[in-house]
């Protein structure tokens, strides 16, 4: 449904259809959404819209840090949230947006509840371990909830605990780094994330692994993991073009894991996006090797010669990208999509019927 | 609850095959020659662009630095900067697509317009009107003269921006964002007046949304607005009644745009569907009202729907998250009041939600309905059975704690004098404990051993002696004796090269701050092991203030 009307659009512009027809194309076309698909669009806004409100509401609350109402009865609130969500999972996982909807206000409360504990004893606990913990309790529930904004959301509280485990937040803002191999412990743990998560995608040409994951087709978290990782290892590498003692390591380490990226990226599985981002990083790091590299000669040209870089780079890879977008159109590289879980619909299609 | 059907995506075949059989067309279908250039591909574009074009003006400013940083030849400046993207515009022209002139020609023209900013910033006033003014005029002219993605949409996000500070200086109110929301939503639903040209409406279409965006957000840009509006003095139109006019177009947006949704699914004036649209719209003013900023990512959600335009989608649905998270640190009301607000809108939400599924279905979900759906399948023993286990630890940790606090030893640490401007941070105040000092210099003084040892762990535990009030002194960092009479041991954390003793925070009622100020001492519980808890805090006279947490 998504592109009818540009494509449909498109066509007009190229002459294909003519003006005149353009109303009745774009209705005959499903090129605007009908009022059945407004009904289902607003319903599924409005169930995430209700969850997101209802557990921010509860966090705020929690943050307001009251006075007036006892630690107890704070428990007892949240416990009884958490309760809900559990109930309201059980009750309504037969739909799959409910169900997800459901587990996400589950790890929610239960981050919240992870939070007030926290904040009612002081034991000066490291804010990574609140994290840890709550990404810990909410890997069953990801693992059960078989959705990707799920494991969005798990990915983005496992990287909150370890980047302040690593204390990271003050080094990712300056680029003369005291110590950047916390870059690159980031880098690789999102590596290794990343190769779960393709294992897991790809488990059915694996003979031995069982895991049907469909939800991972439409690949929005192993893109996440891999901007992620590779924003980490182009810090790492950015920083050895500044340090002058280094031997270069970094720069050979960094052109290996692109160079790997890609060709894993290009040949094996198909995903344009991951290409695109490795060209971008590597156009970038290694014009601040060339910078680098050539302030101790030219003056004023170095300028120029950057700048030329940067357009001849970037020209080129664009071209490159370009051709490759037009080769993998059609193969395997999959249009995301917004439509819940195949099987899942199959069996809510089922439940539906009886 | 049923679920919207034709939701797969037709192949390009497909639909011209749909079309054909609705004689809308009868010729064979076109090889699709208009580039499809996805996203990221324009990202990469756009930031090399960007780069290159800063170095040019690097390199410009450097080689000819004799001749610019001087006041006169401002207009030297600002004529290079026309010339820039006068070739821009001839490279743009010529429509031709090698890759690397079309960047040569996005380099100029950003390089174009940031040398013209400086040349006019050094003519006009920087305070006065002018300089935005001429800089909204040029931008816009770019905007629709440059034949190139990136730059129209750049063009188009630099023009409101600079009408944006025009505005700010005169004596108008700031009707900014009202102007946003209208441009925007002009465009995007015309938008089968303006497919001829897709490539010169769409890229200003996004400008706008970014712009849209950012004019909501309004954190960045009312710094930046006071900033240069130091000085502000009366205005012809008092900025209450400007936010009003805001408000007010922001609102008959929505209505627009809800009847024009009405008019596409041909729903009468007074059907039903209307009624759920209207009341939605109603909704939606309401939290747009309370909560700022939401209004714009509302607006993307429901054009880019009705358009069928991902990105439109995705971007509102990540904004409004962004949204929710920055009414966080809104001031003007407390926590209470914000998360009463969600969480009356998030009850409304789900009435709304069950209410759409009732008239979908007109299956209401009562208990029988319920039971003959679920079944307490394996997926959801599990779930249950990890929230058992989870409420079963928190719990059991809840029940240790309250038990320290119970029979803790009481400890008193004096407090250390600590930046005042620091103190409050919001809703806790930061603490430094006079005896962590003490523990750091008697490491580094005497035994090299057990500095280094320091160096090396992260944690340990030192011992105090307590006098008649309870007040701890130092005695020695805890080597593994057995502890004389009247001694405690206490743990410490290392953590960036200084002690941490438990917590550093005192947290505390949003509001209450200033009682705390004549906090002297902190007491904290401590077990037998060693383990501290932050209890209260005395002041000099040892009396408690408040407590680390709400009185039972």
């Amino acid at each position: 449904m998504w592109d009818n009307r540009n494509r449909i659009l498109n066509w007009v512009q190229q002459g294909a259809i003519k003006h005149t027809d353009v109303q009745q194309a774009i209705i005959e076309g499903q090129g605007e959404p009908t009022k059945h698909q407004w009904l289902g669009f607003l319903q599924l806004a409005m169930l995430w819209l209700a969850v997101i409100a209802l557990c921010s509401g509860i966090i705020f609350f929690f943050a307001y840090n009251w006075q007036d109402m006892s630690r107890f009865n704070k428990f007892a609130l949240v416990e009884t949230a958490i309760v809900l969500s559990c109930i309201g999972y059980v009750r309504l996982s037969f739909h799959p947006q409910m169900k997800t909807a459901m587990l996400m206000s589950l790890s929610l409360c239960i981050g919240a509840l992870l939070a007030v504990v926290g904040q009612t004893y002081q034991t000066g606990a490291d804010p990574w371990q609140l994290f840890a913990i709550w990404s810990l309790l909410m890997l069953p529930l990801a693992l059960i909830g078989r959705s990707c904004i799920l494991w969005i959301f798990w990915v983005a509280i496992i990287n909150a605990a370890f980047g302040l485990y690593l204390d990271l937040s003050r080094h990712f803002l300056w680029l003369y780094l005291r110590s950047s191999d916390q870059a690159l412990i980031f880098a690789i743990f999102n590596t290794l994330l990343l190769i779960i998560f393709e294992t897991a995608n790809y488990s059915h040409k694996f003979s031995f692994l069982n895991i049907r994951t469909p939800y991972l087709a439409n690949r929005y978290t192993q893109q996440l993991l891999v901007t992620a990782a590779g924003f980490a290892i182009s810090i790492w590498a950015s920083d050895g073009a500044f340090r002058h003692s280094n031997e270069g390591h970094q720069l050979l380490y960094y052109t290996l894991w692109i160079a790997l990226a890609f060709c894993l990226y290009r040949f094996v599985i198909k995903d344009l996006y991951v290409i695109a981002a490795s060209f971008l990083s590597f156009i970038i790091v290694s014009s601040m090797y060339l910078f680098e590299a050539l302030e101790a000669g030219a003056d004023d040209a170095i300028f120029l010669l950057i700048s030329l870089y940067f357009l001849g780079s970037s020209s080129l890879a664009t071209y490159w990208l370009k051709k490759l977008s037009a080769q993998l159109d059609g193969t395997s590289n999959p249009k995301p999509s917004l439509k819940p879980d195949p099987d899942a619909l199959e069996q809510a299609q089922q439940e539906d019927s009886k | 609850m049923s679920l919207p059907d034709s939701n797969h995506s037709l192949s390009d075949t497909a639909l011209w095959d749909l079309l054909k059989l609705k004689a809308i067309v009868s010729h064979e279908q076109p090889p699709i020659n208009i580039e499809v250039n996805r996203w990221y591909i324009r990202i990469v574009q756009g930031f090399a662009g960007w780069l290159a074009a800063c170095f040019l003006v690097g390199f410009i400013g450097s080689a000819f630095s004799f001749l610019l940083f001087r006041d006169e030849n401002a207009g030297i400046i600002a004529s290079l900067g026309i010339a820039g993207c006068v070739i821009a515009y001839f490279i743009f022209k010529g429509q031709r697509q090698g890759d690397f002139i079309q960047q040569l020609g996005l380099a100029f023209n950003l390089c174009g317009q940031i040398l013209l900013a400086w040349g006019l910033a050094q003519l006009f006033d920087f305070k006065g009107v002018d300089l935005y003014l001429s800089i909204f005029v040029f931008q816009t002219v770019l905007a629709f003269s440059q034949d190139n993605f990136i730059a129209r949409l750049l063009s188009t996000w630099f023009a409101m921006i600079a009408l944006f500070l025009a505005l700010t200086k005169l004596d108008i109110a700031n009707l900014s964002t009202a102007i946003a929301f209208v441009t925007f939503t002009a465009l995007w639903l015309s938008d089968i007046r303006w497919r001829a040209h897709k490539s010169r409406w769409e890229p200003i279409g996004y400008g706008l949304a970014i712009t849209l965006l950012m004019f909501s957000g309004k954190f960045f840009f009312d710094d930046l607005a006071d900033e240069i509006v130091r000085d502000n003095r009366q205005q012809y139109i008092s900025s209450a009644l400007g936010y009003w006019l805001n408000q007010g177009v922001t609102y008959g947006v929505f209505i627009y745009l809800a009847n024009t949704i009405r008019q596409t699914i041909a729903a009468p004036f007074a059907s039903k569907t209307s009624v759920k649209l209207g009341l939605l719209c109603l909704l939606i003013i309401v939290v747009s009202y309370l909560v700022v900023g939401v209004s714009a990512a509302f607006l993307l959600l429901g054009v880019g729907f009705l358009k069928q335009n991902r990105s439109l989608v995705i971007g509102g649905a990540i904004s409004l998250i962004g949204f929710i998270s920055w009414y966080y640190y809104n001031l003007s009301w407390t926590l209470l009041l914000k998360s009463m607000v969600l969480i009356g809108f998030g009850l409304c939400f789900a009435a709304a939600c069950y209410w759409l599924h009732l008239s979908a279905t007109a299956k209401p979900l009562t208990w029988e309905v319920l039971k003959q759906k679920y079944r307490f399948n394996l997926p959801s023993k599990i779930i249950a059975l990890i929230v058992l286990i989870t409420l079963a630890l928190i719990n059991y940790t809840i029940f240790q704690r309250e038990a320290l606090l119970e029979n803790g030893k009481v400890v008193l640490l004096k407090l250390a004098p600590v930046d005042p401007r620091s103190l409050m941070q919001g809703d806790y105040m930061r603490l430094r404990f006079a005896i962590e000092r003490t523990v750091l210099d008697d490491t580094k003084s005497q035994d090299s051993k057990l500095s280094t040892l320091l160096d090396n762990m992260n944690q340990g535990t030192f011992i105090v002696e307590l006098d008649g009030n309870s007040v701890a002194t130092y005695k020695g960092i805890y080597t593994g004796d057995s502890l004389k009479e009247g001694e405690i041991k206490m743990q410490f954390r290392v953590r960036n090269s200084s002690l941490r003793l438990a917590t550093h925070a005192f947290f505390f009622e949003e509001g209450t701050g200033d009682i705390y100020s004549k906090a002297e001492y902190g007491e904290f519980r401590v077990a037998e092991n060693g383990e501290l808890l932050l209890n209260s805090m005395r002041d000099k006279d040892f009396n408690i203030l408040g407590l680390n947490r709400p009185e039972n």
